[in-house]
């Protein structure tokens, strides 16, 4: 069996999605879009186009191009009296009086239309997926009559696909949000999308989802709003200019794209600047539209249109004998659910914040998924995998906590990372094991510590030590040392370390990023300070080294700077201090280098020039702007 | 005698009923072991599956990300073009031409390529249609006049030309 997929077949629009891993996701067709316009059109040819591309046509081809077939699916030609009137394509009666489009000639059904649609949705997403799909659960509103349900499922069949199940779309959109595990709810699902809108309430228990009531408007949705925008910015127009951009297709072209993006941009802005230079031309010359749409105003323009919501919503009410405080949950479903308006008039209405996680424009095919993926099975073998609620991680030099395993990772999960010794000849190290997202280790949870003793000794940062994390699927944490060079090893382990209770989590999280900044600066002057301290060491350790070839004063110099430095850090002097000491001290080393640099090509030859620093002991770059931090240095 | 006959009956039956049920046992377990084998081979696919495609889409992204860019200095590109049209001062509109020159060649060195549409046959994938305009200038069905005109990424398209479409007279 292939993969199924749910489907939201929509009036203007549809989507398709697919679980991936226990998740939907919504998938984008060959055009990239994740949406595709539910439109297909004929050429004189009969060639067919479906979604976009039949779109771009539509005013060149109006006979010939369907739209808004949705209104017509499933219904007899005489219940369509007043959607006939409204489209400029030949609807006819058929058999049994039910609806036909006439297009070249030949009669097509509304399920034959939805087919076309539903079969480049889901050849696109054969190809996106790389695997055949062949299951669908397809989405109907939930007002459809039994003959509407049957002429959608027969789309689906008639475009190839084994239909699991035609399912609600607020059923679909309540799968979304997972409410299906709620018992006895009642919510209310509020979808203003493109071109309709649709009011339902339901209720939910042991998983079963039952339609209380729906009442709605079938002919309102974003398109109206863009046009209240258009219409006001070209009145504006005429009345200062003198000139109606309406009667210019260019200048009425950009009017419809501007007006949506300020649309759009009102969602998240109170006030949007409009302007399109040289939109047109007077007798006079150039002529610009520039000016601001405040929400305010925008919500003026609309208002009328905001307004026919509210009384659906109370029919609904009264229709399933239902009170505003009844209901539980609202889901928004619908792009033009993002206008504050509309969404002030839902909680006016109802008294409750809705549910707006999920993206409205996708929420109802990502339900149908859900249900998809629930029907073919795809859910079972899903193992709810456990993730690590905080980072886990060491404490290292300065005590900086350095994470190991970042918070969220799904779990069982095995991470390791090298570091070395801050010391020379440093027999041991200690391995503080901590888990939280502060930057310092103090800050913390300390979860345990262990000792890996038996270091050979060496100078500081040779030695390399492999600490792992390892959490197991019970989210047992086996925290494990191990000297590379000795092999001598060394562990804890550590149960517990998931189950911290949600409250004691999200106030480490919300600590974390609280404190975010100054944990920041304060580890900042840790790495500060770690970067000056191996400085010091490595220009210690050449000093010894090549010191005889440096001219004496340069010498003194130089020791002088390093023992500085090291009295300053041992003393934790403010990091200016360190900064300035940190900063003479390289450039007095600048000397030292040159020493080493001479030494080697003189040792090696001509051949020299390409063993230039690296042959120091620990890694360390000898310019010391590029010293990583000692003691469990990472490699 | 009986007794013992009975007893030694009754242990055979028992061990018997222990081997019986050890071997349901083993059975079941192989079954659960080959159930996790196939779950495990599973997961491994999916996740390979699912790696592919996540670089697929992360070059996908990046060729997005170019393409929201571009569609939106497209903007400037009408606005110097407008301009171009309507500014009458030669030395204006000039400085004009050059902006909109440069703005070109920095949108062509990105890879956009303007959409062909004069004379063209319409063509959907490309033109979006506004309406037809009646001339005798240009064969039926084709592009007569582009009121904004569209562009490409490499081969995908960025935006349609809107373009309005010939209609000989008398036709």
């Amino acid at each position: 069996m292939g993969k199924a997929v749910g489907i939201d077949l929509g009036t203007t629009f549809s989507a398709v999605a697919v679980i991936e891993g226990g998740k939907p996701e919504v998938i984008t067709n060959a055009e990239g879009s994740r949406t595709t316009p539910s439109v297909v059109a004929f050429k004189d040819s009969g060639e067919r186009l479906v979604g976009q591309v039949a779109k771009r046509q539509a005013a060149l081809n109006p006979e010939k191009t369907l739209f808004s077939v949705k209104r017509f699916i499933g219904r007899k030609y005489d219940e369509v009296e007043s959607e006939r009137s409204l489209v400029p394509y030949i609807v006819k009666a058929g058999p049994n009086n039910a609806v036909r489009f006439k297009i070249n000639d030949k009669d097509y059904a509304p399920e034959e239309i939805s087919a076309m649609v539903l079969k480049k949705m889901v050849e696109d997403a054969s190809k996106h997926l790389g695997e055949k799909v062949t299951d669908a659960v397809i989405t109907v509103p939930a007002y459809f009559n039994d003959a509407q349900r049957q002429a959608t499922k027969d789309a689906g069949k008639i475009a190839g696909l084994n239909v699991l199940r035609i399912i609600n779309e607020p059923t679909a959109a309540s799968l979304a949000y997972g409410l299906d595990k709620k018992v006895n709810e009642t919510i209310l699902v509020f979808d203003l999308g493109g071109g309709t809108f649709d009011v339902s309430i339901l209720e939910v228990g042991d998983g079963v989802f039952e339609v209380k009531a729906t009442n709605g408007d079938t002919h309102l949705g974003g398109d109206n709003f863009d046009k209240a925008v258009v219409d006001w910015l070209a009145d504006e127009f005429k009345k200062d200019q003198g000139i109606d951009l309406r009667q210019d297709k260019q200048a009425l072209q950009r009017l419809i794209e501007a007006a949506e993006k300020a649309k759009v941009e009102l969602s998240s802005t109170t006030e949007t600047a409009i302007s399109i230079p040289f939109i047109t031309a007077g007798a006079d010359g150039p002529k610009h539209l520039d000016t601001k749409l405040t929400r305010a105003k925008f919500d003026d323009l609309t208002h009328s249109l905001v307004e026919r919501c509210r009384q659906p919503v109370k029919d609904a009410l009264a229709d399933a004998k239902l009170t505003e405080k009844d209901i539980d949950e609202i889901i928004l479903v619908g792009g033009s659910t993002r206008i504050p308006a509309v969404q002030k008039l839902v909680r006016e209405l109802i008294g409750k914040d809705p549910n707006q996680s999920v993206n409205p424009d996708e929420v109802v095919a990502l339900g149908a998924a859900i249900q998809a993926g629930v029907l073919a099975g795809e859910m079972e073998d899903v193992v709810l995998l456990d993730v690590t609620p905080l980072s886990l991680g060491v404490e290292t030099l300065g005590g900086v906590m350095t994470k190991i395993i970042e918070r969220n990772s799904t779990i069982p999960t095995r991470h390791s990372e090298t570091f070395s010794t801050a010391e020379d000849n440093q027999p041991a190290v200690d391995i503080h094991v901590l888990q939280g997202e502060r930057e310092l280790a103090r800050d913390n949870r300390s979860l345990g510590q262990f000792k890996l003793e038996g270091i050979p000794p060496a100078p500081r940062g040779l030695p390399q030590i492999e600490v792992s994390f390892d959490i197991d699927a019970n989210g047992i944490l086996k925290v494990s040392a191990k000297d590379k060079g000795s092999g001598k090893e060394q562990e804890i382990t550590i149960s517990g370390s998931t189950n911290l209770d949600q409250g004691e989590i999200e106030r480490m999280v919300e600590e974390a990023q609280k404190h975010g900044e100054e944990d920041k600066q304060r580890r900042k002057e840790v790495d500060e300070r770690n970067e000056a301290d191996s400085l010091a060491y490595q220009v210690e350790r050449q000093l010894n080294e090549l010191g005889d070839k440096l001219p004496v004063h340069e010498k003194g110099r130089l020791e002088q700077t390093v023992n500085e430095l090291k009295e300053a850090l041992k003393s934790n002097a403010p990091i200016e201090k360190i900064r300035s000491l940190h900063s003479d001290l390289q450039q007095a080393a600048h000397s030292l280098s040159e020493a080493a640099y001479q030494q080697q090509t003189a040792g090696t030859g001509a051949a020299g020039t390409t063993g230039g620093g690296q042959s120091q002991a620990g890694g360390s770059d000898s310019g010391g702007d590029d010293v990583v931090d000692a003691e469990y240095e990472e490699q | 005698m009986k007794d013992k006959e009975q007893m030694a009956e009754e242990l055979r039956e028992q061990e018997e009923r222990e081997l019986h049920s050890l071997a349901e046992e083993l059975a079941t377990l192989k079954q659960e072991l080959e159930e996790e084998k196939k779950r495990h081979l599973r997961t491994r696919a999916d996740f390979d599956n699912y790696r592919k495609r996540a670089e697929r889409e992360a070059e996908k992204a990046k060729f997005y990300t170019k393409k929201e860019i571009l569609l939106d200095l497209l903007t400037f590109l009408d606005y110097f073009e407008q301009a171009g049209k309507q500014v009458q001062d030669p030395a204006a509109a000039r400085g004009i031409e050059i902006m909109a020159r440069q703005l070109n060649e920095f949108l062509y060195k990105h890879g956009v390529r303007p959409v062909e549409c004069h004379g063209k046959p319409f063509d959907p994938e490309e033109h979006e249609g506004l309406g037809y305009v009646t001339t005798d200038q240009c064969p039926e069905g084709c592009v007569a006049e582009e009121v904004c005109s569209g562009y490409k990424l490499e081969d995908v398209l960025l935006r349609p030309a809107q373009v309005m479409v010939a209609q000989n007279p008398g036709s």
